[in-house]
């Protein structure tokens, strides 16, 4: 196998995670926009700004999430497609994460040794 | 030497479900790969000629056909200094066929016609590009079916990153007409493709970018294709 067609190959299926780029859902910068006003109302009322701040915040916040609702109701009934996520990396990402997950959850088998795949290779080829 | 060796953990589907499914030669040379990683996973080898993603996970083609994914756990208290930080363990996140497992729909043959029957193939990846003109960007992989070995189309994900916004979205485009079509990607050691009806909703500035650059990709193909035979 050339070093050229490895590379190709994985880069098909390991292009780098972005999920910023990658836009995986047509809402995410809605999304996005909450989560930031959600933090400046958090960090408003840490900083003791001005009552008037924060309900502005929470005002541009509640449209958001209107807009958001309202968006995903019309995706889900129009174009439903839409809100899946199918970037290819988000994908893969996505793989990585729950193997990830269920790996710290305790799910997986340990070898002290690969070669012991050797050792089931030789059995299974003798048999 | 044994002893010295760096502990490697595997996803709970890859003893029973996709070692068993690997041919013999994929086996001994995945065996024979995490040996090597076990004994030096931060060996220049293994770094050069893998790929790492963002999250530092690292992707390998041990075998034609074949990748295996996996992640360098390191100790806890330096994670400050994680490039020198010495191993604590190896998780093998994932193993997988390049092949996939098509379906999709049949198109009605007309009026009267019987319902749409499922039409099934194995499609492999013969070619890959992407490209990015201005804001615009999209990678695609060239398909041939494993049954018959004619071109079947292309993955193309495409997206942008100024104006016009446009999210990222992967199309099947069939081949030779280019129609762009919906289509659903499940990955995992056999990863399946459902193609859905054709996207008739498409942004006319993404379709435009999609097919002029497919037509220039495809041309692409045939001259490094021509190429090799000569």
């Amino acid at each position: 196998m050339k070093a050229s067609d490895v590379t190709s190959s994985i880069r098909d299926f390991i292009r780098a995670a972005d999920i910023g780029r990658s836009r995986s859902s047509i809402l995410n910068q809605l999304q996005w926009t909450m989560a930031i006003l959600i933090a400046g109302i958090v960090a408003f009322q840490f900083a003791h700004a001005p009552t008037w701040l924060s309900v502005f915040l929470a005002i541009v916040f509640g449209l958001d999430a209107a807009v958001f609702l309202s968006a995903f109701l019309y995706f889900m009934l129009k174009r439903p497609h839409s809100l899946r996520s199918e970037s290819f990396d988000y994908k893969m990402t996505e793989l990585m994460r729950r193997r990830t997950g269920e790996m710290e959850a305790g799910l997986y088998e340990e070898l002290s040794a690969s070669s012991d795949l050797k050792v089931q290779l030789k059995e299974h080829t003798e048999q | 030497m044994k002893d010295s060796l760096i502990p490697i953990r595997f996803y709970k589907e890859f003893m029973k479900r996709d070692w068993p499914d690997l041919p013999l030669h994929a086996q001994d040379a995945l065996a024979n790969f995490l040996m090597t990683l076990q004994k030096t996973p931060d060996s220049p080898e293994i770094i050069a000629g893998a790929q790492r993603d963002a999250e530092g996970r690292f992707g390998y083609g041990f075998s034609p056909g074949f990748l295996v994914y996996w992640r360098v756990v390191r100790e806890p208290s330096m994670i400050m200094q994680r490039v020198t930080a010495s191993p604590e363990r190896i998780e093998v996140l994932a193993v997988l066929k390049t092949e996939i497992n098509l379906s999709e729909r049949a198109p009605e043959a007309g009026p009267g016609a019987l319902p749409e029957a499922e039409q099934k193939d194995l499609i492999e990846r013969v070619y890959s590009q992407k490209t990015t003109v201005g804001s615009l960007s999209m990678w695609g992989t060239l398909h041939s079916s494993r049954t018959t070995g004619r071109v079947k189309g292309w993955i193309v994900d495409s997206w942008s990153e100024g104006p016009p916004y446009m999210h990222s979205k992967m199309h099947w485009a069939s081949f030779p007409d280019y129609k762009l079509h919906h289509m659903q990607l499940n990955i995992d050691f056999s990863s399946t493709m459902e193609i859905g009806p054709e996207d008739t909703e498409i942004d006319p500035v993404r379709l435009v970018f999609v097919h002029a650059t497919l037509r220039q990709w495809e041309q692409d193909w045939l001259s490094e294709e021509s190429k090799k035979i000569s």
